[in-house]
């Protein structure tokens, strides 16, 4: 086994040492019968949180990710970054169910995390794919491949979730040339509007096709539609809230810019100096100067006498 | 006002409290004009979605599907009975307004913290007690010591027309006859009419209603077609304004309608001129003729200063009109000149 130099600061393992780990603990576990788990961990919309926040922040998530992680998990397990932004873990002498149990305590530490970003409170969800020894893996590349594509399936069920990879069914089997044309899976390419389940319905009702295999293949074609639509609906709804996040982001950064404003010009604008820098009065030399200080004066007690009614609360 | 010193001088503010539009002119150079427009979020959402407590002038008007909205001084006075722009009555609503957008107005005035703040608001001729208080509870807020003294008199004492002359101020709620005789102006001097832009406006919507056919506008295109077009002469410019028909935008041509409804004010403005003139000294009643000044935002309606003088000379005699450099100012211009012109012991009695 190759020599890895020891790590600091509990730093993770790089991809390749990873995989060398990896790959012995899954021939350990083959050899000796012992379960095996293989986690990845993935911060839902990473990328995003990075385009907004900046790269620090980002490396501060997954450092709290990472920290999380090693607190809950032993300490002979196995941690590392894979690549990318993901993070891996391998976890022997664990049952399936307590691998699962392990993943649904990550999402919900993850949960509770959060950072400060550019004065705001930022909070983040995760998503795990989880493989377990218990399916049969033929071989690590396998198992990997099987965590991998679990995350995939969390990640696209809108994340903050995790999923355990269950093996394909197998195959059905091989249709007659008449049947040939509708099996397997939908093509992701074509249309929904195309004919193809009413041509399978067709078929079985004139008996082209055996019943049973029919029913087979309509309970496949109905599957893929019902996980297309599925994706569907979860990416319109992350869409929905990406766009309502970057809105809502939007507003505070105003919000942000005024209160600096406000701070900056010490709480007020300042104001204008008048020209003036005591009381005026009217100018003796003026042509109209008696006629308007008896203007004046009758404004004035105009105003006195409201005072004072105003102050008596008569009318 | 704040504790701070104010040994730094003294800012004059004189403020036109208009149905319309409101304006302040300040010793510090600063003028201001905004609709007399106060707006309020509806609910909790509209206060997040806009981000303010209170909108002002043409942003409340355009925010007005999210906001109540107020034109406190509609028909010239702080309305107490009714109504809300939307009307629904609301009197205290009504006065908050008016308080509100008084200190609005001071604001944009940009009063520094060390300095007096003097103020004299020109205030609606037949404001009741009970509005002039409001006003002048809401002044006091922002200023140092505020008086209050009637419109018109202001726009005359403001071009040093103090004798034997009359004041037409065209507002948008009224329009204030003021005879200015060398005294303060008394009940007897003066005549309100309620042939303002508004009166205008209901008319002249009247008038489209009929000639533009399915199209669809509201009082706010009417007003503003009325502001760019407004015309009383016979070779006015042609009003040509888009209103939607089914949802496509539509020229009609409404020169005639817009020119019909303006002339409507001019027949009552003489009468009145014609009134304050009869009930004059016989020997000055030719020289008051001769020194009508025009004041207020609709004396800037092309033409008006023409079709009065023609048709004061029908049923006068005769007439000079003297239109305003500044209709927008006016007001503003002339209370801040009584401001500037208040000894130092008045201000002093009424802080």
């Amino acid at each position: 086994m190759t020599n890895f130099q020891p790590h600091q600061n509990g730093a993770l393992f790089s991809p390749e040492e990873i995989r060398v780990l990896m790959a012995a603990e899954f021939d350990r576990s083959v050899r000796f019968k012992t379960p095996l788990a293989i986690l990845r961990i993935a911060v839902d919309r990473l990328g995003y949180l990075h385009d907004l926040y900046g790269e620090e922040s980002k490396n501060e998530i997954l450092v709290a990710v990472n920290g999380l992680l090693r607190s809950k998990t032993r300490a002979s397990d196995l941690l590392g970054f894979p690549f990318g932004n993901q993070i891996i873990a391998a976890v022997p002498h664990i049952h399936k169910a307590h691998a699962e149990q392990l993943a649904g305590r990550l999402i919900s530490g993850a949960r509770g995390l959060s950072f400060d970003a550019d004065g705001r409170t930022l909070r983040i969800t995760t998503s795990v794919g989880l493989a377990h020894s218990e399916t049969g893996f033929a071989s690590f590349e396998a198992m990997f491949d099987g965590a991998t594509e679990a995350l995939d399936q969390a990640l696209a069920g809108g994340g903050d979730r995790s999923k355990l990879h269950v093996p394909k069914a197998p195959e059905p089997p091989a249709p007659t040339p008449a049947a040939a044309a509708p099996t397997g899976a939908l093509p992701k390419d074509m249309p929904l509007g195309d004919n193809l389940l009413a041509d399978t319905l067709r078929r079985a009702l004139t008996g082209e096709i055996p019943t049973e295999q029919a029913r087979m293949l309509l309970s496949h074609i109905m599957g893929d539609l019902e996980d297309r639509y599925s994706d569907n609906e979860n990416d319109e709804r992350t869409e929905m809230l990406e766009r309502r996040v970057s809105k809502l982001g939007s507003m505070l950064e105003n919000t942000e810019a005024q209160i600096r404003q406000l701070l900056a010009s010490g709480g007020m604008d300042a104001g204008v100096a008048s020209k003036f820098k005591s009381v005026q009065g009217l100018d003796s030399g003026d042509s109209h100067v008696e006629q308007k200080r008896d203007l004046l004066k009758a404004i004035f007690d105009a105003n006195l006498r409201m005072r004072k009614m105003q102050e008596g609360g008569t009318r | 006002m704040t504790e701070k010193k104010k040994d730094h001088g003294v800012l004059y503010l004189g403020i036109d409290l208009g149905t319309s539009r409101t304006s302040v002119s300040a010793s510090n150079g600063e003028r201001e004009t905004i609709s007399s427009f106060v707006g309020y979020p509806k609910d909790h959402v509209a206060r997040k979605a806009l981000g303010v407590d209170v909108l002002y002038g043409n942003h409340a008007l355009e925010k007005r599907m999210s906001v109540n909205l107020y034109r406190p001084l509609a028909d010239g006075v702080i309305k107490e009975d009714a109504d809300r722009v939307d009307g629904k009555g609301d009197m205290a609503g009504n006065l908050k307004a008016a308080q509100d957008l008084i200190a609005e107005i001071i604001r944009l005035a940009k009063p520094r913290k060390d300095e007096l703040v003097y103020a004299v608001i020109g205030a609606p001729a037949e404001a009741s007690f009970t509005n002039k208080e409001a006003i002048l509870k809401a002044a006091r807020q922002s200023v140092d010591s505020v008086m209050l003294c009637s419109e018109p008199f202001a726009v005359a004492y403001g071009l040093d027309m103090l004798e034997d002359a009359l004041v037409i101020d065209i507002g948008a709620g009224t329009v204030d006859l003021c005879r200015m005789h060398g005294t303060m102006p008394e009940e007897t001097d003066q005549i309100t009419l309620t042939y303002g832009g508004d009166y205008i406006d209901g008319e002249f919507t009247k008038r489209l209603e009929k000639s533009c056919k399915d199209a669809k506008f509201s009082t706010r295109m009417v007003k503003e077609a009325k502001e760019r077009f407004a015309s009383v002469a016979d070779n006015m410019e042609p009003a040509v304004v888009h209103f939607p028909v089914n949802g496509k935008p539509t020229a009609f041509d409404v020169t005639n309608d817009l020119r019909a409804a303006c002339r409507l004010i001019v027949p009552p403005i003489v009468e009145g001129l014609g009134k304050l003139i009869a009930s004059f000294d016989p020997e000055f009643q030719d020289r008051l003729k001769n020194r009508v000044l025009l004041a207020g935002g609709g004396s800037q309606i092309k033409g008006l200063d023409t079709a009065i003088e023609a048709e004061m000379h029908n049923m006068l005699g005769g007439g000079k009109v003297i239109r305003t450099e500044e209709p927008m100012y006016g007001g503003s211009n002339g209370a801040l000149k009584i401001a500037h012109d208040m000894p130092a012991e008045y201000w002093e009695q009424l802080k």
